[in-house]
């Protein structure tokens, strides 16, 4: 019962958050290209391509997480997502580089909070993508 | 579930469209390039022995200055954040705040000495030098005379002051005004994705 519980919390919080951080991105798309580029790590073409598929991604995942479609699928993409989300930001943290973290808007840099928040998020995703996987286990025949 | 979800997105979409962190804009500063009429203002604070500044202005400022503010496209504002961690930031920012007192050519003479060097004077803490080597003998003394000026002094203090009261945490951080919204960007931003943005906003 307690697992189930956490399923749902964890599938709520991340869906809504996920949409919630594309559609701010959706609404000033080169600031957001800005904050890609601060971290230093792509090209600018790298950085383009990022910055305009990135907020519609978080916004399919945001929806497929919230109504729980092919959950084992959806959660390990995005724990996935979340994984790369994390090393991005803090190897850019360690290499002493200002960035913005551009996570849900924009003028908010890359800190140890951005980094613990994040943090909680792909644990959240991870729990979610193992409880999925288990529960979808179809019991080996006898 | 359905509900839920279908509440959450009818919340979401309602909700204004664009969620960047606005920024007061105004201030004082006097443009280093462009006219203060400029479509778009870019407010740069900076510290002059940091090397993400450094690399900010010459990879990405001084095309700015040289292809959107001498077109009156833009207007660029410089303003002083010498962090304490930088032995010799205050004193770097003393000589530019006096160059632009001189004129705003002088001021990037003297930015464009400083940030090249920038590894020579911040081992050696020997600044003179390297100001007096992009000036004429006339204009470094009369730099010299600016740089005993008070004022100078008061609107390096006066620079800090705006970067608290902005929040202003690390350098380069810089704020883009235009139609009247103001957005604040920390870090270092390519010349050619700054350059999407300004087209973008100058509708080109």
């Amino acid at each position: 019962m307690l697992l189930r519980v956490l399923e749902w919390f964890c599938r709520l919080v991340l869906g809504a958050l996920f949409f919630f951080a594309g559609y701010t991105k959706l609404g000033s798309p080169f600031l957001f290209e800005m904050a890609v580029d601060t971290y230093q790590l792509l090209p600018p073409v790298g950085v383009i391509v990022v910055a305009r598929s990135l907020p519609w991604l978080e916004i399919v995942l945001g929806m497929l997480l919230l109504r729980g479609w092919k959950l084992n699928y959806v959660a390990t993409f995005t724990a996935l997502l979340m994984g790369a989300f994390l090393l991005a930001m803090s190897i850019t943290y360690a290499r002493g580089i200002e960035a913005n973290c551009g996570c849900f808007g924009f003028g908010e840099p890359i800190s140890p909070q951005t980094l613990a928040r994040d943090s909680l998020l792909f644990a959240f995703a991870v729990f979610l993508a193992i409880y999925a996987w288990r529960k979808n286990k179809v019991p080996a025949p006898e | 579930m359905r509900t839920i979800v279908s509440f959450l997105i009818l919340f979401l979409l309602s909700s204004a469209p664009a969620t960047a962190q606005t920024a007061p804009g105004g201030g004082n500063g006097a443009c280093v390039g462009g006219e203060p009429g400029a479509p778009v203002r870019i407010e740069v604070f900076s510290d002059y022995q940091c090397p993400a500044c450094r690399q900010f202005y010459l990879e990405t400022m001084r095309p700015v200055l040289d292809n959107y503010a001498s077109a009156g496209k833009v207007c660029v504002v410089y303003r002083e954040l010498p962090l304490t961690m930088h032995a010799h930031a205050r004193e770097a920012a003393h000589y530019a705040h006096a160059a632009q007192r001189l004129g705003m050519r002088y001021w990037r003479l003297v930015s464009d000495a400083l940030y090249e060097s920038q590894s020579q004077w911040s081992a050696n803490g020997q600044l003179e030098p390297v100001v007096a080597g992009a000036l004429s003998e006339e204009d470094m003394s009369r730099l010299r005379k600016w740089m005993e000026d008070p004022a100078v002094e008061a609107a390096i203090l006066s620079d800090i002051a705006l970067a608290r009261e902005r929040n202003v945490t690390a350098t380069p951080t810089f704020f883009i005004t235009a139609q009247g919204k103001t957005e604040k960007v920390s870090g270092v931003v390519q010349y050619s994705v700054l350059q999407r943005y300004l087209d973008h906003l100058l509708g080109q």
